[in-house]
């Protein structure tokens, strides 16, 4: 699968001109269109960014080398003077954007609003610093969340909403990593509050294009809130039990899907679009995420049995399995959609980890149908509609399960019996695919 | 958005930003002209903060509490169905401290409210920490002079063993600094604290040996 757009369009041109979808000359206007020579620009915002990153260092540095000389007063008025200069630099750039609607002018804007948030960031823990205030990471965590969200949502900045959400999960996990508190499962006191006040709002913002859909935003919002559902929340979401995860991902991928075929209406549905579709692929990492659990457990980490929630995690992927067959649209009606495959693994993964909590037989086996063979399924539902992230994914999780069976497993005999097996039902899969198509042939002929 | 609620707008947000500094900033400096001068006793150790720079972390006397009398018993402690009841990390305390000959303040008793009285006291927080009622033991006690050591009981109506932090236990100072107090042994070591009337406390300045070795500045 080639990565580049270029290769991508010209291999799909050439696709398109055998199969008589487009003439030679068609396709070579498409070509000069999209892969026109676009002129000094690149060139122009290649070398702005190298100014910045030599400027902003050598400040940083000079300002750092007369820290100590400056007195109190001093140094809060510079850190107030940078912020100030960030805010302006937003504004001025969103300005122009209101007036010119320039592309690059929106990626300028996200770019100083993120700066300024971490300059204010910076500010507060140096004041701290100044007058020896205890290290509080949770507190601290909270207030740069509460910063975040409501930069993001005044400057319709996606960066600054990414910086909320970590802020958000480093709340719940706190910014001692795996500290005793996360592997106990406690989250931090009041982190409940804020996520359920922050959250909602950052995750409308970006659904409904108010911020930009960005499905890693989306994504970090569904991982907070998989560690806040539930009885007791989880500090840690590697430590968060499968079921919970999968669960909230199929979820979030049954609204996905149903919110993208709401009809376009006005202004906002294509925006409400672009989010919805955000918010599906966002819930297919999660789903991955959750997968990569089902693997880390069934390895012996992470302690958690399956509880009568697997039982949820069940009935939710097989509501959104029906939602999504059912409300596919009428074109693609007969063909097997790469969410309901992501679904499949999902439920496999599920039922493996299900059975290997009540089961003797080694870890070995259960890692290879839980963890390799849902992976695999997700390569198969990349390669399917040609999505190059779940593909590349499906495959480094396939690659590195492998890698860590090799290495770790104690019995490579019924590791290697299980792969056979695991190809030769392949095998078969790929003799029937076969068998159908040229059913389907001949009965077209 | 026109011009102007775009200004506003963005006024607004430097207002959010600049806000919990300048905050932070203001009522520490208040802390430290108007709280009550308090000197408390320390043991050092230096760890280094990635984040911030390096740092002492000072570890209290009032910090580790072996059988403090408590006045009265908090909620969720039923301590005559049982001996001994552990507290939740994170419980807010107030101790009543009164200086010893030296000028050190030690502390005298553990409330679970603040007092009303007007008495001096410090507010913390609950680290792991444990209540016993009367009478029920307290863990080994020390005797001088190489007597044997004798099992200690709770002597009051309750008892309170644990950790305390109080939001004082980092000192910050210019590179090498931390290192140095740290090689200082830690009977010389005494810190100036500043006790808000809330109880409240802000880390005033170090004496070392009796001298000053560092002040916390102050924006006015």
């Amino acid at each position: 699968m080639p990565l580049s757009y270029s290769a991508r369009l010209r291999r799909d041109l050439r696709d398109w001109q055998e199969r008589g979808l487009i003439q030679p000359e068609q396709a070579e206007r498409i070509a000069a269109h999209a892969l026109a020579a676009r002129g000094l620009r690149p060139l122009q915002t290649a070398l702005a960014l190298c100014i910045l990153l030599l400027v902003a260092p050598s400040v940083i540095a000079f300002v750092a080398a007369n820290w100590s000389a400056m007195s109190p007063p001093a140094r809060l008025v510079v850190l107030v003077l940078a912020d100030t200069a960030a805010v302006a630099g937003t504004y001025l750039a969103a300005r122009r954007l209101s007036r010119d609607r320039i592309r690059s002018s929106r990626r300028v804007v996200d770019g100083l609003a993120t700066l300024s948030l971490a300059i204010a960031a910076a500010t507060l823990a140096l004041v701290g610093q100044t007058f020896h205030v205890a290290a509080d990471p949770r507190g601290f965590a909270v207030t740069v969340a509460i910063l975040g969200a409501a930069t993001a949502l005044i400057t319709r900045s996606g960066g600054a909403a990414i910086v909320a959400c970590i802020a958000l999960i480093a709340a719940d996990a706190g910014l001692n990593g795996l500290d005793l508190g996360s592997l106990r499962g406690e989250t931090g006191s009041g982190a409940g509050l804020w996520f359920w006040t922050l959250g909602p709002a950052l995750f409308v913002a970006s659904l409904t294009g108010w911020l930009p859909a960005r499905e890693f935003t989306l994504l970090l919002l569904l991982i907070v809130l998989t560690n806040h559902l539930g009885g007791a929340p989880a500090g840690l979401t590697v430590l968060l039990p499968p079921d919970r995860i999968l669960t909230v991902a199929a979820l979030a991928l049954a609204l996905g899907h149903l919110l993208s075929r709401v009809p376009p209406r006005g202004g906002w549905p294509p925006r409400l679009h672009d989010g919805a579709q955000a918010l599906a692929r966002a819930a297919v990492g999660l789903n991955l995420i959750g997968i990569v659990m089902v693997a880390v457990r069934t390895l012996g980490f992470g302690g958690a049995r399956p509880a009568f929630t697997v039982a949820l995690a069940f009935a939710a992927i097989a509501l959104a399995a029906f939602i999504l067959a059912r409300r596919r649209s009428p074109a693609r009606a007969t063909l097997l959609t790469s969410d309901l495959l992501v679904l499949a693994a999902s439920a496999l993964a599920l039922l493996v980890w299900l059975i290997a909590g009540a089961s003797r037989e080694p870890s070995t086996f259960w890692t290879v149908w839980g963890g390799i063979v849902p992976a695999l399924t997700l390569v198969v539902a990349g390669e399917l509609e040609d999505r190059r992230e779940l593909y590349g994914w499906g495959l480094a999780l396939t690659a590195g399960l492998t890698v860590g069976m090799l290495a770790a497993s104690s019995n490579l005999i019924a590791f290697s019996g299980n792969l056979l097996l695991c190809a030769l039902l392949v095998t078969l899969a790929l003799v029937a695919c076969r068998w159908a198509a040229r059913r389907i042939d001949g009965r077209a002929a | 958005m026109n011009g102007l609620a775009l200004g506003a707008a963005f006024a607004g947000l430097l207002a959010i930003q600049v806000m919990p500094s300048l905050h932070l900033a203001w009522q520490q400096t208040q802390r430290l002209h108007d709280g009550r001068s308090v000197r408390l006793a320390v043991e050092t150790r230096d760890p280094r903060d990635l984040l911030r720079g390096e740092y002492s972390v000072l570890a209290y006397e009032i910090g580790r509490l072996q059988g403090l009398g408590v006045r009265s018993r908090p909620l969720g402690c039923d301590l005559d169905a049982r001996e001994s009841c552990r507290l939740e990390t994170g419980r807010v305390v107030y101790l009543r401290l009164a200086a010893d000959a030296e000028g050190i303040h030690r502390a005298e008793e553990v409330l679970f409210e603040p007092p009303q009285e007007g008495s001096l006291f410090i507010r913390g927080q609950l680290g792991s920490a444990t209540l016993a009622r009367q009478g029920a033991p307290l863990g080994i006690r020390a005797r001088p002079g190489g007597q044997p050591s004798e099992p200690a009981t709770c002597q009051r109506p309750a008892c309170l063993t644990g950790a305390v932090s109080y939001g004082i236990e980092q000192w910050y100072g210019a590179q090498g600094d931390p290192a140095k107090l740290d090689r200082t042994a830690r009977k010389d070591v005494l810190v100036e604290v500043r006790v808000a009337p809330d109880g409240r406390a802000v880390l005033d300045g170090l004496t070392v040996a009796g001298k000053a070795f560092a002040k916390t500045a102050r924006l006015w």
